[in-house]
């Protein structure tokens, strides 16, 4: 019969090329980065470079040296800040609400229900409402342009803990209890009975909080008053302010703040995507 | 930092376990209460700590093409002195801001250039210090007065410039003219035979959200921005309202574009193109200009002062950037020792090779014979009035914003004005308060 | 006490104090500082502080550009929920499809732009919609449209910027639909096909109902996000043109941390937070008509 159905073979193609219309943004990003300076404002624009270069990555990580003194960007340190910074909150954050999640799950301590509700209360309060007297607050504890106050909006980690508690809630109570009867202290049967059972679930809430403090803007625009202490981003959108007119520099400045976050994704896909979903605990 | 070590290795450690179906759950769990509190302090710790400054450093933020090139001239001062110097280039767009910020969370750096207009704010809040009169000697006065708040000094002068208009010679003298007319109605009419000969292209090009441009027709024609010692608005002034409507009628008759500044990523180069043909701007775009010799020549343009109602020499838009010594200071005499070097003349002049920008002190300007300079030097005798009240940065921005929507159609010319003196004295609210109070200047 | 209640409370203080330190204590000073007029002098020297209760409010509805700040943010969500939504739904159903191959593929390429940084895809998207030189009116050019001025004219700017914030975050819902749709019972749909039910007919009582939560809770997600739009104006527009970009975060941020006036400022974060909680409660309102929630 050889009958060819179009329906699939259309469907197939509608997807191919919405995934390709995606993608191209990101291509064009890298190629303008290794495109020679002034080629971007060509007219009609390429899409590939004439040849490729490296001038632009040279410049932005590393500086020049012109007459005994030195340029720089700066880029460098703010890479090391990026990291440094959503490293130390990353791991801080697991630690205060990875037990906090634990307790309100399966602790009964007296003010728990009460707790949560404040809990779920300041969920809902828009991070912008606090910026402006955390601001101040911050400025009385001197802790302005330092890397515990670009994080500590972060650390408090509400959907954190109400993320985990949902996923320990799934742990089974005699489990917790066969522990205690053998001897077991609280601190231990956390660390050894739940922790490895919640692994998933702490890689993903790492991953999220990772990513969440690299990409962050606002706050550490405000935060961070020296250039040495710049986070990516805030680098990024302080170049593009003085430097608009070179695309290409622009564009690698892009793929640097991009591609590690990019790389990190796609190792851990499965655990970003099944925290999206909800996660939970599997037996 | 080793409690946070073990704890990662051991962790890591407990994934490798597990993944190999160990059941010794007490390797795989190395971290016990005290490796994690010692950890977590550890971490805390180091997550205090800011960007560390050596204290013997001298550290100091600086604008745009000031910033980018005043490292050159570091490494004579770090010889001379050995103080190091630790620079820092803000962009223009957010360096009022930042300063701000730092002011309000005290972490402002040693020295800083301020604009002269943001004087009498930094001033008044007390984040700079007054100049020790020492340094004070061999300044323009328009300047001097510029930076004077009460009986003090706050800012060093150290570059200044003026609002001129810099304007291609070939397609100028194909309309008929060796420079520009020195009047508005002459003015207009060039630029109406420029528009004629080039119709997709544009006789001017002025920044729809820089204030200057409105400023510099403003202040020609003599009457003061704002009345009863900075009160209140005068932009309904018949002065301020007739340079209103001369600036907008450049755009209504399709002389000048309505473009911002960030549609248009790089103005020089459109310049140099010839897409514009007048380009009003600052000291430093000669430094720029010089830099692409192979876009442009030094032949193919030349400056002039803007042109005034009635014609030259009109007042003119004055102005410049100063060096300011910050409240978070560690060591002053340090930071006014730097402020010194990159005041001298012979650092001003070779600053002005870099740059293009003036220097500030009238001894240094004997080389300086030019014609490009010497425009600036007639613009710079004959200064504008521009009030000196800490509020001035927010009024021109919500000047400029009002006259935005006026030149795109929103507003009449008498309606901007009204507008404009609404919001400026809603502004200047709190100052008449405290000046009534007796508490401010 | 018990020793599971002092592990307890070992365990859940440290969340509960920062949560208390860093978001209940600064909104209740918020609410302080909006009764008052705190700015710069007040920064300089607190004697400079006025009382001045509803004042700032006052000002702020006297205010023409918050007006204009809360119009271009209602405009945002306006155009981009149903946009997001829309193409979000739109890939899910697309990779729910039985007959598409290679899945996992499309499904990276099309979250992709999730996980990039915003700050970067803005500065991208910036050159990618400049009217000369940038890729998008070359596409359109090559479709026979004339060039469109993105960021210059002000009628443009804020499709252009939804058009940007779209292609960034479609890919979050789509694997949420995408896994909402796994769960619509394959029985029902069959059922209903065989009883001669067209796609559209099945899409609305099949489909639909059976992911309605999931949308409801997309819906009060993407317009609490919607809302607090600051990045793409801040790199992309600075605000303009003519102001048309500037949304109430941005119109929050020049006042609070551009000019220092903070009692102004808190005003205005105050009532973002009041705008985003009616309008929550709206929608969850609506979703329990629809027996959504």
């Amino acid at each position: 019969m050889g009958v060819i159905r179009l329906r699939p073979i259309l469907l197939n193609l509608a997807v191919a090329a919405f995934a390709i219309l995606t993608t191209i943004p990101l291509l064009w990003m890298v190629s303008v980065s290794l495109m020679p300076g002034g080629e971007a404002n060509r007219f009609p624009p390429p899409f590939l470079p004439s040849h490729v270069t490296f001038e632009h990555y040279r410049d932005l990580l590393f500086g020049r040296w012109v007459e005994g003194a030195h340029f720089d960007y700066r880029i460098i340190p703010a890479l090391v800040n990026s990291l440094v910074l959503a490293s130390l909150a990353t791991v801080i954050s697991l630690c205060l609400t990875i037990p906090a999640g634990y307790a309100f799950a399966k602790l009964h301590f007296r003010g728990r229900a009460r707790a949560l509700q404040l809990l779920l209360a300041a969920a809902v309060i828009p991070a912008q409402v606090a910026m402006l007297p955390q601001f101040l607050l911050l400025q009385k504890l001197g802790l302005v342009n330092t890397y515990l106050g670009a994080m500590l909006p972060q650390l408090a980690g509400i959907y954190a803990t109400l993320y985990t508690r949902q996923s320990v809630l799934g742990i089974p109570d005699e489990m917790l209890d066969a522990a205690r009867i053998d001897g077991a202290s609280e601190w231990q049967i956390f660390v050894r009975v739940v922790v490895p059972l919640l692994r998933p679930v702490i890689v993903t809430l790492g991953l999220f909080a990772f990513l969440a403090s690299w990409g962050d803007f606002l706050w550490p625009l405000i935060i961070l008053t020296d250039q040495m202490s710049y986070t990516l981003p805030v680098a990024l959108a302080a170049i593009s302010r003085e430097h608009a007119q070179d695309g290409e520099l622009m564009m690698a400045g892009a793929v640097v703040t991009t591609l590690p976050v990019l790389l990190i994704f796609l190792a851990l896909q499965r655990y970003y995507i099944s925290g999206l979903l909800g996660g939970g605990v599997k037996g | 930092m080793h409690g946070v070590g073990a704890k990662l290795v051991a962790a890591g450690k407990g994934w490798q376990d597990r993944a190999m179906g160990a059941a010794d759950q007490e390797h795989a769990t190395g971290c016990t209460r005290r490796t994690l509190l010692g950890g977590g302090t550890a971490a805390a710790t180091l997550a205090a700590c800011g960007a560390r400054h050596d204290p013997a450093r001298v550290t100091m933020w600086a604008m745009s093409t000031e910033g980018e090139n005043a490292p050159l001239l570091l490494p004579a001062f770090e010889r001379t002195t050995g103080i190091g110097v630790d620079l820092q280039s803000l962009p223009w767009t957010a360096a009022h801001e930042k300063m701000l910020t730092a002011y309000a969370g005290n972490t402002l750096p040693d020295l800083m250039m301020v604009s002269n207009a943001w004087v009498p704010e930094f001033a008044a809040v007390g984040a700079i210090v007054p100049v020790p009169p020492a340094l004070l000697g061999d300044q323009f006065p328009g300047i001097a007065e510029q930076v004077r708040v009460g009986q003090h000094h706050y800012g060093l002068p150290w570059v200044i410039g003026a609002h001129v208009q810099f304007y291609l010679t070939a397609p100028v003298r194909a309309a008929g003219h060796d420079r520009p007319p020195a009047d508005w109605a002459g003015w207009v009419a060039m630029a109406r035979r420029l528009k004629a000969r080039d119709p997709d292209n544009w006789p001017i090009l002025m920044m729809l959200n820089w204030p200057e441009h409105l400023l510099s027709f403003a202040v020609q024609l003599g009457q003061p921005l704002l009345r009863e010692g900075g009160r209140f608005g005068n932009f309904r002034s018949d002065a301020f309202r007739t340079a209103l409507g001369f600036y907008k009628s450049l755009f209504d008759q399709g002389l000048a574009p309505r473009l911002l500044s960030t549609e248009i990523e790089d103005p020089l180069t459109a310049f140099a193109r010839g897409t514009f043909t007048l380009y009003p701007g600052q000291p430093y775009m000669v430094g720029d200009l010089d830099r692409r010799p192979g876009e442009i020549r030094r032949d193919q343009w030349a400056t002039a002062p803007m042109p005034g109602p009635r014609g030259a020499p009109p007042l003119g838009l004055v102005g410049g950037s100063s060096l300011a010594v910050t409240r978070n200071a560690r060591d002053p005499a340090r930071a006014w020792a730097l402020a010194r070097y990159l005041c001298t003349p012979a650092t001003q002049m070779r600053f002005h090779a870099y740059t293009g920008d003036l220097p500030s002190r009238p001894s240094a300007w004997g080389p300086l014979t030019d014609p490009v300079s010497q425009t600036f030097a007639t613009q710079i005798a004959h200064p504008g009035a521009e009030p000196v009240v800490a509020e001035w940065e927010r009024i021109k921005t919500e000047m400029q914003l009002v006259a935005e929507h006026m030149v795109r159609g929103s507003f009449t010319v008498d309606a901007a004005a009204a507008e404009m003196d609404r919001r400026t004295d809603r502004l200047l609210e709190k100052r008449r308060w405290m000046l009534d109070r007796g508490t401010s200047t | 006490m018990t020793r599971t209640e002092r592990a307890g409370l070992v365990f859940a203080t440290p969340v509960l104090a920062l949560t208390i330190a860093i978001f209940v204590v600064p909104t209740v000073a918020a609410l302080a500082l909006s009764v008052t007029d705190f700015d710069i002098y007040a920064l300089a020297d607190l004697a400079n502080l006025r009382f001045i209760g509803v004042g700032n409010y006052a000002n702020l509805l006297g205010n023409p550009l918050f007006w204009r700040a809360l119009a271009n943010t209602a405009i945002f969500a306006g155009l981009g929920v149903p946009a997001a939504i829309g193409a979000s739904l739109a890939a899910a159903l697309l990779l729910h499809s039985a007959t598409v191959r290679w899945k996992p593929l499309w499904r990276v390429l099309l979250f992709a732009p999730y996980v990039t940084t915003l700050v970067a895809t803005a500065v991208v998207w910036r050159y990618l919609l400049n009217t000369r030189y940038g890729l998008i009116n070359r596409g359109l050019d090559a479709l026979g449209i004339a060039p469109v001025d993105w960021l210059g004219n002000p009628h443009a700017s804020i499709p252009a910027i939804v058009i940007f914030i779209v292609w960034k975050i479609f890919g979050y819902n789509m694997v949420i639909f995408t896994a909402a749709l796994a769960s619509v019972s394959a029985d029902l749909d069959e059922a209903a096909r065989l009883d001669g039910a067209g796609r559209w007919l099945r899409f609305r009582h099949v489909t639909l109902p059976a992911i309605g939560p999931t949308l409801l809770l997309a819906a009060i997600l993407s317009v609490s996000g919607f809302l607090q739009i600051f990045t793409e104006p801040y790199v992309m527009t600075q605000g303009g043109p003519a102001q048309s970009t500037v949304t109430v975060l941005y119109f929050m941020f020049d006042e609070g941390f551009r000019w220092w006036s903070l009692g102004s400022a808190s005003a205005v974060s105050l009532v973002l937070f009041a705008l985003i909680l009616c309008l929550t409660v709206l929608q969850l309102r609506v979703g329990r008509r629809y027996e959504w929630v």
